[in-house]
């Protein structure tokens, strides 16, 4: 029950962390001060007060799609692993709904950025489209990987990692990579996608939101943080090991989830966006990760059978 | 008594279609639509009856060369039946108002057709011997054929209905040379005497293989696909939908029907319809992105859920063969249920796209825009739809493709060494599919739909009558219905994946799926509630604000935007294209803009067909070659068919000589 509670307050706060600390880190990085790290929180309470400015061109559809994107990533984030990989939502085969509840956020999402009838948004989306085309599989060949090691079929059991061989270890690291870079591509980061850059025709998640304001953006934005602390728990989930007890995971959790934010901030600082055209190949980087972790677990697999 | 039913509902079509053939044209449509409204609901409730109690068979005596037939619905049978009818029913409806825009054509032979189309699905699905099988599946060819040449001045009808003859027949001659191999053993035609003749696993696995050609050819598996893409956007939309929602599941019936028959497939049988209904799923949805044409868009995203349907028979084939439970009895029941969701959501999709023909008499998907606000009933049916085939919950499309994880998730632990890698892989394939259905819908709904209008095209459009919204309304229904409450077609679904080879208690396996189903149902619910609260914080929020003032989008500073400088679906699709592009074999006509002024630029892609090209085109040439070297027959000259008289007068006098010598 107190995971459970934790889980939540851990959903309202540290997605808002995640934020602030990667910005801290890229200041430090470029020898600015940078702002506080609770400005993000500041901001979208800011922003539910707002008043929104909507264009003529758009529809119903640009009206339901933040409260559809938010409802379905709190959903989604409800059901992964939280502290000591206790769920709120579980279920077998729970990770299939959690990863197609971010997919119909996403299918919202690029309706909205659609609906607006800007050539800009259009080109974020298809974009963002063409990435999730890359990532979706290689997690859900990493799901599968784990059913097949584990036995199991629920989002907690499954990144229980166990077994006396070098298994652990491998699917821990390569897991760990692949998880990470899905973080910088679905949290929007660089080398994907540049949060800070002022050039809409270089934007992807941040063009798709041009139109949005008041609290439709302060829905999305939330949603978008959400996304990328999911991913952050999944790498606790995978490397914490599996009889943690819940009071050290109440710690271990917010630790990694930060460690995972100073990590995608020292990126950002150290490297440039990649080319559109070269991203594709980065992220396939994904799906080998997730193939590599599938054979090794086909090989420790055999020698126990 | 559940077949008299079933008969009296296909004779209340029948005789409904016969009688408006002879009545006056005004009361045409309302009498057909009436007449098949209560037959397919007699049928349907027949089905329904047959699978919650027991299955039935009737055997009536018929004139030669059918000698007795035997009508049987057993759990699959009256499952397809159930398919077809609710098919049925939301296609007449919609059919109704559909044809009413055509007037001036008289139609007695269109609803005769239609009907007769519905009723020989209805029979395919139910005998059980050769000779009534082929005959039936032969009309609902023909009656098809009929239905498909309804616009016959267009060219593009006349030459998609030539193809999809050719295509059936060849389906037909596949499906025949089958079952003659097959009676060589048996001795008789009945489909229970194959059963013994199949025991040898060799000569089981060719006979198979030849039919399960001939019916990939009829469900529109890849490479099997060629007429599929050309015959439906051909079509008019009431006739595209229930083709695509309906008739190409008879292909997956035969199929499974076999199967059923033979017990325990081979390996090399499981894994080729594995890998068959995989690169059909993948690749029939890549073609679906590339397409501008919404029908033809549709069409091969047909194929692409036949792929998942299929992926989920290999996986409940290969189960048999490994004695794998959850990939028999999860995989099977996940077909089952994605065959009945396609068929909801596709016809509604299909009846979408016909009401924008309607209203905007185009199908270039590039030349539309912005409907939603003149077309606001069709653009809202056409999101659900989309939500629904792009597999996402909360509709009926999540709940297949999420039974299909489950069996791949619970199976592959127990699929030793390189069958649970295979295993995972087609979780892999199946996950890919998903995320590319997404993008091919966001891009369909999206370009249509939202932005602004691209052409004139859409000027005067407006929603269709109340016939086609509801034919439409009545699959959207049952798409959220299924989405949102799945256990009771799970249930039914898990009966009829019961009849096959399962080590072990099927029933025991299937129930804690009920209870997982549940559980679906209450996170899918708690989703709806939390987004109707967001929603309402929003209005809330906005209210106490001061509310929405409007604008121009924004355009980076630029004050002079057209609709004209919109995304496309091209450029949508573009950054795939260039990955996928050259695999599809688009191509692509680029006139780059010259100089320090440009004056002109053009950009043109056209999507090919892989397989036309390779495997169709150079076919139909080597046949054209083949019987160009007996052109020569056919001279033309008099003198030479005088000579072929001779020379076969002559043959004939030796002949006969020869037998009386």
């Amino acid at each position: 029950m107190t995971a459970r509670a934790l889980n939540i307050l851990f959903l309202l706060l540290l997605p808002f962390l995640m934020i602030g600390i990667i910005n801290r880190v890229k200041a430090l990085a470029g020898g600015r001060k940078g702002f506080p790290i609770l400005q993000p929180f500041i901001d979208t309470l800011k922003l539910l007060r707002k008043g929104a400015v909507v264009s003529r061109v758009t529809s119903w559809v640009f009206a339901v799609a933040p409260a559809i994107a938010l409802a379905a990533t709190v959903t989604a984030l409800l059901i992964a692993p939280g502290v000591g990989r206790t769920q709120v939502i579980a279920f077998d085969g729970d990770i299939v709904l959690c990863l197609y509840l971010l997919g119909l956020a996403k299918f919202f999402q690029l309706l909205s950025a659609l609906d607006t009838g800007s050539s800009f948004e259009g080109m974020g989306a298809s974009r963002e489209a063409l990435f999730s085309v890359v990532v979706e599989p290689a997690l859900f060949l990493f799901a599968g990987t784990l059913a097949l090691a584990s036995g199991h079929a629920s989002f907690g059991e499954l990144f229980t990692l166990s077994g006396g061989s070098a298994w652990p270890t491998v699917a821990a690291s390569a897991g760990t990579i692949m998880l990470f870079l899905t973080l910088l591509t679905e949290g929007c980061r660089i080398p994907v996608d540049d949060p800070n850059t002022h050039l809409e025709l270089t934007m992807i998640h941040e063009v798709m939101i041009l139109d949005n304001s008041g609290p439709d953006l302060a829905f999305l934005q939330y949603a978008a943080a959400l996304k990328m602390y999911l991913f952050a728990a999944l790498i606790a989930a995978l490397i914490l090991p599996a009889d943690i007890p819940v009071l050290h995971a109440a710690f271990a959790l917010p630790i990694i989830a930060l460690l995972c934010a100073v990590a995608a901030g020292l990126v950002e600082s150290l490297l440039a966006r990649f080319r559109m055209s070269h991203v594709p190949q980065f992220l396939f980087l994904a799906v080998a990760l997730a193939l590599i972790t599938l054979a090794s677990a086909v090989y420790f697999r055999g020698g126990a059978a | 008594m559940i077949l008299t039913l079933f008969l009296i509902g296909i004779a209340i079509l029948f005789i409904g279609s016969a009688l408006q053939a002879a009545l006056p044209r005004s009361v045409r449509i309302p009498l057909f639509t009436v007449a098949a409204i209560i037959g397919l609901l007699f049928t349907g409730f027949a089905s329904v009856q047959a699978l919650l109690n027991v299955p039935t068979a009737i055997t009536f005596g018929c004139p030669f060369p059918l000698g007795s037939v035997t009508l049987e619905l057993d759990p699959l049978s009256a499952f397809f039946a159930l398919t077809i009818s609710l098919g049925g029913i939301a296609g007449s409806l919609y059919g109704a108002g559909y044809l009413s825009g055509y007037p001036e054509r008289s139609l007695r032979g269109h609803l005769f057709a239609l009907a007769l189309f519905l009723i020989s699905m209805l029979l395919v699905v139910t005998v059980r011997a050769v000779l009534p099988f082929l005959f039936v599946w032969e009309l609902m060819s023909l009656s098809s054929l009929v239905l498909v040449f309804f616009d016959r001045q267009r060219e593009e009808v006349r030459d998609a209905t030539v193809n999809y003859f050719i295509a059936m027949h060849v389906a037909f001659a596949l499906i025949l040379t089958g079952f003659l191999l097959l009676m060589t053993r048996s001795g008789s035609g009945d489909f229970a005497s194959f059963a013994a003749a199949m025991q040898d696993p060799a000569f089981a696995e060719t006979a198979l293989l030849i039919l399960f050609a001939g019916f990939a050819i009829k469900a529109g598996f890849i490479p099997f696909h060629s007429w599929l893409p050309k015959a439906h956007p051909a079509a008019p939309s009431h006739v595209s939908g229930l083709m695509s929602g309906v008739m190409i599941k008879t292909g997956i019936y035969g199929i499974l029907r076999f199967t059923l028959i033979v017990g325990v497939p081979t390996t090399r049988l499981a894994v080729i319809v594995l890998m068959v209904a995989v690169v059909s799923a993948v690749v029939g949805v890549l073609y679906a992105i590339a397409q501008h044409d919404l029908k033809r868009l549709l069409a091969y995203s047909s194929i692409e859920n036949i792929g998942i349907i299929g992926i989920g028979i290999g996986l409940s084939m290969i189960g048999m063969r490994i004695g794998n439970g959850p990939l028999i009895l999860l995989g099977m029941t996940g077909a089952l249920i994605h065959l009945i969701n396609h068929s909801l959501f596709k016809g509604l999709l299909f009846y979408g796209a016909g009401a924008l023909y309607r209203a905007t008499h185009t199908r270039d998907i590039e030349k539309l825009g912005g409907l939603i606000g003149k077309m606001p009933a069709t653009a809202l049916l056409f999101i659900v739809g989309s939500v629904a085939i792009a597999g996402l919950p909360p509709l009926n499309g999540f709940i297949s493709e999420f039974v299909l994880y489950l069996s791949m998730l619970y199976g592959a632990p127990l699929a030793a060494g390189g069958y649970g890698a295979l295993v995972v892989l087609t979780a892999g394939a199946l996950a890919l599919t998903g995320i590319l259905a997404l993008y091919c819908f966001t891009k369909a709904c999206g370009i249509v739909f939202l932005g602004s209008p691209r052409s004139d095209a859409t000027d005067t459009a407006r929603d269709p009558d109340r016939a086609m919204i509801a034919g439409m309304a009545l699959l959207a229904v049952a798409a959220v219905a299924i989405g949102l409450y799945p256990a009771p077609l799970f249930s039914v679904a898990a009966s009829v994946a019961a009849l096959y080879p399962f080590p072990g208690d099927a029933a025991a396996q299937a129930a804690p799926v009920v209870t997982t189903l549940g559980s679906v149902s209450r996170a899918l619910l708690f989703f709806v509630l939390f987004f109707a609260f967001l929603y309402y914080i929003r209005h809330r929020l906005l209210a106490k604000s001061g509310g929405i003032a409007t604008a121009a989008t924004w355009g980076c500073g630029y004050r002079h935007g057209t609709a004209r400088m919109q995304y496309t679906g091209s450029s949508y699709a573009s950054p795939l294209m260039a990955l996928a592009g050259q695999l599809l074999g688009l191509s692509v006509h680029r006139e780059a803009p010259q100089g320090l002024f440009p004056a002109r630029t053009a950009f043109h892609s056209h999507p090919h067909d892989l397989v036309d090209s390779y495997l169709i085109a150079p076919g139909a040439k080597f046949i054209r070659y083949l019987f160009s070297l007996f052109r020569w027959v056919q001279s033309g000259d008099m003198a030479q068919y005088i000579l072929y008289g001779i020379l076969f007068l002559a043959a004939a006098l030796v002949w006969i000589m020869g037998g009386t010598a």
